[in-house]
């Protein structure tokens, strides 16, 4: 395992904000993961190259794609605070995929798992979040005859909050 | 069958231990999603050979099985149907 992280440009970083001012905190703290993602490669430490390819939110993947880290943020429920603020805990799943060539696929399944959550955990991804739960992870299906991808899978709860009516602004 | 005889392509089939036999297939080609339950999926090309179990050797079909189609060889890898007349295998 490295002792420093290598931070290695990604081939394909798709849908990171703008860094624009008037994007939401929410906005910022996903685009802050999609970044945090590309430290994962075997030169650090990792199982795969899968930071080298970082999508969001895409449903189909070339072969020539693999392995790569597809993000999706999902519902988020809020809480209205005395205090002023919107507190809220967005669902994010992360899915890491590639090509299990003639490993077994659980094997490989279990190694991207593990890099998902040393990513997540082994870094501090950005100051906006409050916390950062793993909720949930895996593989629960499995390749058929003649497949050639396996991915994994975590759904994290990300708690954030915003001044209410102002997601700009914390 | 005359579905063979209409949409069959000429191959040899070459068992893992045995002769080879020149018999008719039905190979196609499909584009395959990839593994299912994740938002994300990987498409790629999957290929299936059917064939008349009537022509195949004795012992046949088995994992290991080939089949050569002009200058392609498709590996059989697993069965995917099989009617008592008809069996179909993912090939490779």
């Amino acid at each position: 395992m490295a002792d420093t992280l290598i931070i290695v440009p990604p081939a394909r970083i798709e849908a990171i904000g703008s860094g624009s001012v008037m994007e939401t905190i929410q906005e910022q703290i996903i685009s802050a993961f999609v970044a945090a993602m590309s430290v994962i490669t075997i030169a650090n430490g990792y199982n795969c190259n899968a930071g080298q390819n970082i999508f969001r939110c895409k449903k189909n993947l070339d072969p020539a794609e693999l392995p790569a880290v597809v993000l999706w943020p999902g519902i988020e429920t809020g809480e209205r605070r005395a205090s002023g603020y919107q507190y809220c805990d967005m669902k994010l799943g992360v899915e890491a995929h590639a090509l299990f060539g003639g490993a077994n696929p659980s094997i490989i399944a279990a190694k991207l798992l593990g890099d998902l959550i040393k990513a997540v955990f082994s870094q501090s991804i950005t100051t906006l979040a409050d916390e950062i739960v793993y909720e949930s992870g895996g593989t629960d299906t499995y390749p058929d005859a003649g497949e050639v991808a396996i991915g994994a899978k975590v759904t994290l709860s990300v708690k954030y909050y915003y001044l209410i009516g102002n997601p700009y602004s914390q | 069958m005359d579905i063979f005889a209409l949409l069959g392509v000429p191959v040899t089939y070459t068992p893992v231990a045995g002769t080879p036999v020149p018999i008719q297939a039905l190979i196609a080609g499909s584009l395959q999603l990839q593994p299912s339950g994740f938002s994300s999926e990987t498409w790629a090309q999957q290929y299936t050979a059917e064939f008349m179990l009537s022509e195949l050797p004795a012992g046949s079909p088995a994992p290991g099985d080939t089949v050569t189609y002009g200058a392609t060889v498709y590996t059989l890898v697993a069965p995917m149907e099989n009617n008592g007349m008809l069996v179909k295998w993912v090939v490779a």
